[in-house]
Order: structure tokens, then sequence, then C-alpha cells
């Protein structure tokens, strides 16, 4: 039998990946967002990866291979590290964030309106960034044939339209970057200006517990979320189990996820079916499907963005934007100059009042999605 | 070694520190070298060649550095400042502020397996001009002196949250330590110091957008240039667009960028208009269907041969010179800026199409210089550069402080050397007791 050798540390009292399985994945407080998984893998430890949106030792074998380095810990979205340090730099104060600016707009594109979840502004944004050649690639996710979401990254505006829409079924998006080197590799192929690995830029879409990962993960500067230049929030009330909801779908419409063509939640959730056909359920029968720890978060409108989207507040065929950072601010701009987005001018009130209504009715979804778990 | 106990202080270990720190070193005095950086050699070692021999600048440079290094009369004290002076000519008390390294400077191998295995990425390198990034173990580059990297005390994991440690744990040699503090070293008996700060540059305290710089990329300035075109800089000399990967075929040097105007420094950088068309002629090397087009205001060539030198780029290696006054400068859609000048031999408004603009910026004085002008209380200049006497040009005004190079006035290799054996010979004067 070899001897371990014992293995050569200065940390002390660190907390590693033994204490994230004890404290937040078998309590089921992971969000699996995949950081750990994705830091882990990017510095080739091979100790760590994610199964049935779990993260674990890959085997008991993996287990010696951890540096204990305890990053993993520090970067988890439901971990108490760095939460102070991000809230002092973003300038959190409250449950919606620090807010610059509140509008609604919606894409001009004919064919992002068609695909897109309500203004399509994601999608629009994502196409300009790629149009102006601010970015290389993207982290969003698309579905499969079930409505199973992929996260995936993507190097071409013309991969964007099948990340199109809303899923409401958890995805990992930070997942893809732990293949951060190999695709690169790919990405530095097609732009031959790139020299340098690490001069690669992204745009990261992803839900308030997701944006919270990268934010901590770029206040320590760590791969592979260096390259992230751009963070977009999507407002989220909470997250289906993708095999609970589809169950249930199933029930109460008869429909296979298959010809299912597009999800949207109003006040209920609205269906519609290949044949355009649209069932409305209300929201309360599918309370089974969604995820324990949805019910514990607090972040609505994804105080950790540059600029959130989401349907709520605004009107048919508009998106809320909630601007949160001076980049964020600029893109807008730069967008509705350009011409990629119509600005919504409210006719009713005054900028000021409509701005202060829709910044109270954010105020009052999120103590909505904070209730809900007072009910449970 | 001539046996005195009184020693001579440099500050700077860029060319001129370094031969005068070499100069004194072979008489045989004892040299205290301090130096802010990481590592030894200056704005010289950035350079890729050097007027008018276009001599590859580092491997002039590099036998100095190691000399310097291994030199039984010079201690070298890099990441250093000076913090605190007392006494006068002769018997000077110096207390010099060491950051820590935290890497073991005579136990690391220089092998790069902290910086690999560090997760703290997209640190961009000052040596580099900021086109190339490190992670926060990292060296400034591979033949930097001392050879030996250094741990990124902001933005390292185990400094500011206690955790990581994963260079402590890959580290062979056993040479990381992270246990390491910022000290204060007290040097008494010092009988001379020499200032040699040398230079920054415009753009590091002007943002230059009228010219459209860091807001178009294929406008850069001449020292990004020069790491570009270097075979050890980012992109290993094969010199290309940061937007496309293209190589240029048509580049415009734009002079008298910042300086002699009254927007931003009133006086002439001197060295601009000789470097300029050793870059034009360096990047027609790379590229024989190379057109250059120099934008100048007028021709300061006052130096042995570099007259001829200007000929032969214009003879030689297909540089013209447009005598002009720039407006502006614009892109189109293919981001190849397009500028807007006044050409002074016709009056004419013109505009011409390049791939790549070069900004020839103006040599500003180094931006630590003033709280080390309250430390030592010497005087500074209009501009801020070391007041000195015309008729003692290495003087400054507190007896037993020499000054040379770029410290004192905008001034190209040669000379800076020359000036640090002047202020080394005065230096070696008080030691000797002349």
């Amino acid at each position: 039998m070899t001897e371990v050798k014992p293995k050569k540390t200065l940390l002390k009292d660190v907390k590693i990946f033994k204490n994230l399985e004890e404290e937040i994945i078998k309590p089921h407080l992971c969000c699996a967002c995949g950081a750990c998984v994705a830091y882990c893998s990017s510095q080739e430890f091979d100790v760590i990866n994610m199964v049935n949106f779990a993260p674990q030792f890959i085997s008991d074998a993996n287990v010696d291979k951890c540096k204990e380095c305890g990053v993993c810990y520090y970067i988890c979205p439901q971990t108490e590290p760095l939460i102070q340090q991000l809230n002092d730099k973003y300038r959190i104060k409250d449950e919606l964030g620090h807010i610059r600016d509140v509008l609604a707009a919606k894409t001009t594109d004919e064919k992002i309106k068609e695909m897109g979840q309500d203004g399509g502004l994601v999608t629009t944004i994502l196409t300009y960034l790629f149009d102006r050649n601010k970015i290389d690639a993207a982290v969003v996710s698309e579905y499969d044939e079930n409505l199973l979401p992929i996260p995936k990254i993507i190097f071409d505006k013309n991969d964007l339209l099948k990340s199109s829409g809303t899923r409401y079924s958890l995805s990992s998006n930070i997942l893809p970057l732990k293949d951060f080197y190999q695709i690169a590799e790919e990405i530095i192929e097609k732009h031959p200006q790139i020299y340098d690995i690490n001069q690669i830029r992204m745009a990261f879409v992803g839900t308030p517990c997701q944006c919270r990962a990268i934010r901590k993960m770029q206040l320590l500067n760590i791969r592979p979320t260096h390259v992230i230049k751009y963070v977009f929030g999507l407002f989220c009330m909470e997250n289906f189990d993708h095999e609970k909801l589809f169950k249930l779908v199933k029930e109460e419409t008869n429909e296979d996820p298959i010809n299912i063509a597009k999800m949207n939640i109003k006040k209920n959730f609205f269906i519609t079916n290949r044949e355009n056909k649209v069932y409305e359920i209300e929201l309360k029968k599918f309370e089974k499907a969604v995820f324990n720890i949805c019910y514990e978060c607090d972040d609505f409108t994804t105080k950790y963005s540059d600029i959130s989207f989401g349907g709520s507040g605004a009107v048919q065929k508009n998106s809320m934007v909630v601007v949160r950072t001076e980049k964020g601010e600029e893109l807008i701009r730069d967008l509705i100059i350009n011409g990629y987005i119509n600005k919504f001018i409210p006719k009713k009130s005054t900028i000021s009042e409509w701005k202060s209504t829709k910044i109270n009715l954010f105020r009052r979804m999120t103590k909505m999605k904070t209730s809900k778990f007072e009910g449970v | 070694m001539v046996e005195n106990s009184k020693s001579v202080l440099i500050i700077g270990a860029g060319i001129a520190g370094i031969q005068a720190a070499l100069d004194l070193g072979d008489m045989g005095i004892q040299v205290h070298l301090v130096e802010k950086q990481p590592c030894i050699g200056g704005r010289m070692a950035q350079l890729d060649k050097t007027f008018p021999t276009l001599d590859c600048s580092i491997c002039i440079l590099a036998p100095k550095l190691s000399e310097c290094y291994r030199h039984q009369n010079i201690t070298l004290h890099t990441l250093s400042e000076v913090d605190k002076i007392e006494g006068s000519i002769g018997n000077f008390t110096i207390d010099v502020l060491k950051h820590a390294r935290y890497v073991k400077e005579d136990v690391c191998t220089n092998c790069g397996d902290c910086g690999n295995i560090c997760p703290v990425r997209g640190i961009s390198n000052f040596f580099d001009a900021d086109l190339a990034t490190q992670a926060a173990a990292q060296i400034a580059f591979p033949a930097a002196v001392p050879a030996a990297y250094r741990i990124d005390s902001k933005k390292c994991l185990y400094l500011n949250y206690g955790i990581c440690g994963l260079c402590y744990q890959n580290c062979g040699a056993d040479a990381i330590d992270l246990t390491q503090k910022d000290s204060i070293l007290t040097l008494d008996n010092i009988g001379a110091v020499i200032v040699a700060t040398g230079l920054d540059l415009a753009e590091d305290i002007h943002t230059l957008n009228i010219y459209g710089y860091q807001k178009y990329d294929n406008v850069i300035t001449a020292m990004e240039l020069e790491r570009l075109i270097c075979a050890s800089g980012p992109q290993s000399g094969h010199l290309s667009r940061l937007t496309d990967g293209k190589h240029p075929h048509k580049i415009a040097f734009l002079q008298c960028i910042d300086s002699r105007t009254h927007n931003g420094q009133m006086y002439c950088s001197s060295v601009c208009c000789m470097y300029t068309t050793k870059e034009a002629m360096i990047a027609y090397e790379h590229n024989n269907e190379l057109e250059s087009y120099v934008f100048y205001i007028d021709m300061r060539a006052g130096g042995k041969g570099f007259q001829k030198f200007l000929k032969r780029g214009a003879e030689e290696y297909n540089i013209k010179y447009i005598k002009s006054k720039i407006s502006h400068i614009e892109v189109d859609e293919n981001d190849n800026p397009i500028i807007t000048y006044e050409d002074y031999e016709t009056s004419e408004i013109k505009k011409l199409t390049v791939d790549l603009v070069v900004l020839a910026t103006c040599i500003i004085p180094s931006r630590g210089i003033n709280k080390l002008a309250d430390v030592l209380k010497i005087d500074l200049d209009h501009y801020d550069f070391v007041k000195t006497n015309p008729f003692l040009p290495m003087e400054t005004s507190i007896d037993g402080i020499y000054t040379c190079g770029c410290a004192r006035e905008p001034m190209d290799i040669p000379r800076s050397v020359a000036e640090a054996s002047g202020a080394a010979a005065r230096a070696a004067e008080v030691i000797k007791g002349g």
C-alpha cells in the first residue's frame, strides 16, 4: 500500500467541497448553476461533475484529488461569503438592488418578435453585441426536442434564435463554461484577432442565482468567468423541475412536450401547442413542480446583473428593462440610437410616475416570491 | 574592492539607473539600486529595436541586467520605494519600503507552475503595454531580472480572502511564502543619491480621445506597436490589427501627440521623430509591401546620423513624410481609421484612409515623481521633471542628490546612458572625497 502524502496546505478552517455537500447540496439548497463544476473543471482538477442537477464527486477515487482550495464554497451563490462585498460593489441596499433606470421596450426585428418571449429584448441585445463585434460568444440556453433546456455557448448570432423565448425549467447555465479552454480554441479559430485566450469576450444570460454566482466569480477574477463582459439577468419568480413540470402539463392539457410551441407565465400559465391552441392553466396547479430553493430566494429582478429583463409589468409585446450598471445604461442607449429596439413611452402618466408604479410592482412581486415560502 | 563604507543609492533601475550602478560598482563603490517594479530594465526592456542602428533592444540590455544582478557591489531592491531621507551630502540615512514579493527571490526557479495553477486570470501586464494578461502569480516577461515570480497582492485570493493557496501547494521548489510582509529597510552612510526615475507616457494620464484612442482598436500608441511587433510580445511579432487580425498594409504615424500643445504638454518629447521612423522601418521589414505615412509638424532629428536615418527611411522603406496638422480621426465600416488633416504644403484639408494609426505619445515624468520629490525635498520644474541647472545638468536642488535620463527631460537611450555615467562620476566624487 502506498502511503498517502499529507496535503501541503496553508489554509486553516477553509470550507471546501465537502462542506458544500453538507451545507448546500444535501439539504437541497443547491440551485444547480454549475459554478463550482465550471471553476473546478477549468482548473483541470478532475474532482467534481454535475449529475441530475446536483454537483458531486466524480467517484470516490476522485475525492482525494480535491485540492481543498475552498474556491467552490466561496463562489457558490447559496453561501454567505462575498455577498457583502458584492452588495457594496453593486450598491445593493434592498430587495430590488440598485436601479439606474426602468423602461419598457421591444425589438424592431420581425423574426425575433415572433420567436421572443415578450419584447424579444435579450435576443436583440445579443444580436447587437455580435453585430458590433463587442462579444465573441454568449452563454445561453436552448430547448432540445423534449423541451429540456440545454445550456450552451454560442459563437454566432445565427444560433441565437434557437435560444429565444423563456424556458421554465432549470438549466445549469454556468456549466458549459467548464469546457472554456476547449471552446476557446474554436472561438480563436474564428477570430484571428484574438492572440490570447483571456481576451475572449462573452455575454452571460441567466437567472438571479446564476448571475449571483457569476458576480462572485468575477469579484475574484477567476477563470473561466474572467471572460464575461456582460451579465444579463432574467426576472425569476420560480423555476420548475423539468420532469415534474411536463408530467403536470400532460395531465392538464394532454400535450407532450414535443407538441408544445410556447409557454408563458403571466397571471396564469399559458401553453400554446403547435396547432396554435392556447391553454390557460392556474399557476397554483404547478406548485408541486417548483424547486424548493426558489421559495427561499428573495431576488426577483436579478440584482446582480448589468441589465435585467422580464415580462412583468410590461404592456403587450414589450419587455421590462431594469438597468443597473453604467455599462448596461450605455448598451441600452446604443440599442435605441441604432434602431435595434423601440422604447415604450407611457401616455397616461408622466415618466416618473410610470417608473415608480413599475418599481412598486417589482417590490410586490418580490414580496410574493418570498411570501410563497411562508405559505408552504 | 576599494575599502570605504559609504555607498550610493540609485532610484530607478531603467537603462540610466543600471548604467550608473554598473559604473559605480566597477569603481568599487557599494550601490543600492531601488526599483518600484518587480523587475529591472525599465522602458528600454519593452522596446523591440533601438535607433539609429536597429539593434535588438533587449539583446543590448539583457547582459547589463544580469551583470547588475550578479555584481558584487550592487544590491538590488525590487518592488521598493524610497520612503524617508535624513542627513546631507556624504551621509544620508534612507528608509526603503520593500513591498512583499510573496515569492522567495533566491529560491524561485522561474518554472511557472504557480502561474499555471493560479485561478485568477485577466490581470493586465504593464510590460506588454496592457495588451496581454496574467495570473495573480506572475512575471512580467520570461527573461525578467530577477528571474522570480511575484504574487499580486491586490488580486491574490489567499492574501485577500484566505482561500486558494494553490501556488503554495504546486510549487516544487517551496519558493512561495505568502506570509511575507512589507518591510522598511534602513540604509545609513549613503554618500549620494541618483534619481533615475525615467518616464511615463501621455496615454497613462490622458484619454487622447480626439485621435480615437481607446475608442477605435486600430488606433494604437507607439509603445503598443513596440510590443506587438516584438518577437517576444503578445502577437509574437506578427503585427496584426486588434479588430480583425489582418496584417496592416498602410500605417499612419502621428507625431507630437499630446506634446507641443496647449491642451497637453507644452514641450517637445524629443525622441518621437526618430522612433517613429524606426518603427516604420521595422514594420517594413516584416512586410515589404507596407506603406507608411508620417504626419509631422517639423522633423527634429538632432543627433549623429539621424538625418541620414530619416533619408534612408524615405528612400528604402517606403515612408512618406507629410508636414501637416491632424484634425481628427474616424473609422469606416471596416474599422479602417480615416485621418482628416491639413496638408501644410498645399494648405488643403485632406483625408487618408489607413489600416492602422500609431500615436507618437509624449514622454511625461514618471508618475511617482511628485511623491518622491516631496520625500527627497528636491525641486521639480514646471512640467514635473527634476529641476537642474543648465550648466550642472546632473545636480538637483539638494547637494549630493544627482539625476540623469528622462527624470530630467525627455531624451533618447544614448543620452540617458551618457548622463548616467555623468551622474555616477559626480556621485563617485562624493564617495571618494574628491
